[in-house]
């Protein structure tokens, strides 16, 4: 038990008054300065909080903050007193206020990475789950019909393309609708639920149908192992970490919008995309096209890449590496025997298409 | 009775108020955000206990539970009136939507200032006495409706007068304890001092602002005063354009040299600088003030303003 005076403001009058006060484990007792044991007035440490300025500590005894004494700091008495206030105090506020800033600056990091590996590792997959594959189709069409709103498509190439794919079999569970857009571009890519996009520019470099059904069977592959999908939840996700941190939450609607539109300069991880090439020959070898056609693509591709470094979208988007090359090659050795002659109806279609432009 | 001058000070620092801003942002990120009234509340409390007059520190009382209710209750609010809004566009009345937002967005200013003004001011406690706002609600929505209507008919010229008119309301409605505030600002003076600043902030290539803002600071603390029975209490400003010139460059610099980060020494520097420019003298007896306002526990108004983003002025 400690035992001292100090000032007391009531909360009646803004006039301070000469206070006894004592303090115990668990409450503070003030009695007016004649003592008078029955004029007490107890407060409990939990309901006190205390803020120290220059050489006073300001202890207020109700919420309110009406009532308060003042403990000058050089009171004996005074750290005993904090202290035993600050004991009853456990707030996980007041834990953290006592830690160093650069504490609390590592445990926002930490926090930022758990929210990251949270929203990027462990949601997408989840919600790769809970979308069927009919959400999957729908959501297609509503970013293919916002995407063609701004392109110039092809009407007879894409009729005729799309007789061609509609002879492969290229999925099992999506519809595969392909459109071509006039554009000098040299790109190809797949949105979610099956619709294929093929630029004019890409149909122009390449050099035999075998090469077509490459790219398409690439392209499904996409589609089939829901690469896009996947793509899209990702960048979804970390926008969705951008707009929390930076409180945007116009950005968190904006997300989706956004997204259909990255699809198209989207690259695809070294992973994501040799999977889709072996499925893609994989889908060529079911439809009996000789899945060298995969191999040529890619050589054409580089070749032209060769020539014209920043020409051809469709290797910024699809990264075409060493091992890619040679993981084709390989493939496609071991069906060196399909000699098996190209289907003719595709092989005029091709010619169609070829001439079309 | 002497005159005696009587000093307001800050003696927060940055560092502690970084600190604040980072348990805050810890504790939005694990909450997902529902932290945010009780973070605002511990904020304030901290801003509040390191503002002192007299070497007495102020309190703000509110409490997170408060603001979260008040919270609650604001949005509520607006998803009423954007329910309505979408309904009228429903029903293919356009232009009754549109009336309906205005006059949504029109009324909602003065019910949240008033609001605001309320609750705030019941939370803040200095030497154990309670401020107060004991304006009228639908006094302040007439001032409001009325400064709209003429502020647009003028094309903005009466804006001045608006302004004027309606600090000088919610000024002399505000009660520390038994004392009250008297505000004596003009909108005929308070145009001419914009119209002059505006010019000569062209006429220097921007230099002026400063003096301009100094202007201003000065305009809105000289004409303040607090008044209890037949004593009062003169507020002088001690601000200089240079001093405005080194607050508001040296937070940019801040601000643009730690990419936001010092955004908490900025707030610290400028209440400094508010606290240290205020100067007030008088024969008054601050110990005399007596407990008068009641307390006010609804936050609905001031998660309002939160939420149309105005910031607290007096």
């Amino acid at each position: 038990m400690i035992e001292t005076t100090v000032q007391y403001f009531n909360g009646k009058f803004a006039t301070p008054y000469q206070v006894k006060m004592e303090v115990d484990d668990k409450s503070i007792q003030l009695y007016d300065a004649s003592y008078n044991a029955d004029n007490g007035v107890c407060i409990l440490l939990t309901k006190c909080h205390y803020v120290v300025l220059k050489e006073n500590a300001f202890i207020y005894l109700n919420e309110g903050s009406t009532e308060y004494v003042i403990v000058p700091t050089n009171n004996e008495h005074y750290q005993q007193i904090i202290s035993g206030i600050k004991r009853s105090q456990k707030g996980w506020y007041d834990i953290l206020m006592r830690q160093k800033w650069y504490t609390l600056f590592l445990i926002v990091v930490a926090l930022i990475a758990v929210v990251y590996l949270f929203l990027d590792k462990v949601v997408p997959p989840i919600a790769l789950k809970l979308i069927s594959v009919k959400q999957e189709i729908s959501l297609g069409n509503e970013f293919y019909s916002s995407f063609t709103a701004n392109e110039e498509v092809d009407s007879s190439a894409t009729f005729i393309l799309q007789k061609f794919t509609d002879d492969l079999r290229l999925s099992d569970q999506y519809p595969i609708r392909v459109t071509v857009v006039k554009d000098t571009v040299v790109n190809a890519f797949a949105l979610p639920g099956g619709h294929l996009v093929v630029y004019t520019g890409i149909i122009k470099q390449m050099e035999n149908p075998e090469e077509l059904v490459a790219l398409l069977s690439h392209e499904a592959s996409h589609v089939n192992k829901r690469h896009s999908l996947k793509s899209i939840l990702t960048r979804l996700t970390s926008s969705f970490i951008v707009s929390l941190f930076t409180k945007d939450i116009s950005g968190m609607s904006r997300g989706l919008i956004d997204n259909v539109n990255m699809l198209r300069v989207l690259s695809y991880s070294r992973e994501l995309e040799t999977e889709a090439d072996n499925e893609g020959m994989k889908l060529m070898v079911r439809n009996k096209v000789n899945p060298v056609g995969m191999k040529f693509l890619m050589e054409d591709l580089q070749k032209l890449h060769k020539e014209i470094p920043q020409g051809i979208s469709f290797l910024s988007t699809h990264p075409l590496t060493n091992e890619r090359m040679k993981n084709a090659d390989l493939f496609s050795k071991k069906y060196m025997q399909l000699n098996e002659p190209f289907n003719d109806e595709l092989n005029s279609l091709w010619h169609e298409l070829k001439q079309s432009r | 009775m002497e005159e005696k001058n009587f000093q307001l000070s800050f003696l927060g620092n940055g560092m502690e108020l970084f600190k604040i801003q980072i348990i805050n942002f810890i504790l939005n990120v694990v909450t997902l955000g529902l932290f945010y009234p009780w973070a605002k509340a511990r904020k304030l409390q901290y801003i509040y206990s390191n503002t002192t007059f007299e070497e007495h520190p102020f309190a703000f009382t509110g409490t997170g539970k408060e603001m979260f209710k008040g919270f609650i209750k604001a949005i509520l609010f607006f998803i009423a009136a954007y329910a309505i809004f979408l309904f009228l566009v429903y029903l293919q009345m356009p232009v009754w939507a549109i009336l309906f937002l205005y006059l949504f967005l029109f009324l909602i200013i003065p019910l949240a200032i008033h609001g605001s003004y309320k609750y705030r001011m019941a939370k803040t406690v200095w030497k154990g006495i309670r401020f107060g706002y004991v304006g009228d609600r639908t006094e302040l929505m007439k001032l409001f409706l009325k400064g709209v209507f003429f502020t647009i008919i003028t094309l903005g010229f009466y804006g001045a007068w608006f302004s004027m008119n309606l600090r000088k309301y919610v000024v002399e409605n505000i009660r520390m304890g038994d004392a009250n505030f008297v505000y004596r600002g003009k909108g005929s003076d308070f145009f001419i001092l914009n119209l002059k600043g505006y010019f000569l902030t062209i006429i220097t290539l921007g230099v002026y602002i400063f003096w301009w803002q100094k202007e201003l600071f000065e305009y809105y603390i000289n004409n303040l005063e607090l008044n209890r029975e037949d004593k009062r209490v003169f507020f002088k400003s001690k601000a200089t354009g240079g001093g405005f010139f080194s607050l508001l460059v040296g937070n940019l610099l801040i601000v643009i040299f730690t990419l936001g980060l010092g955004f908490p020494w900025t707030v610290v520097r400028t209440l400094r600088f508010g606290a240290e420019n205020i100067m007030m003298y008088g024969g008054f007896e601050f110990d005399a003030l007596q407990q008068s306002q009641i307390d006010y526990s609804n936050a609905t108004g001031d998660d309002m303003a939160d939420i149309l983003d105005f910031g607290f002025v007096i």
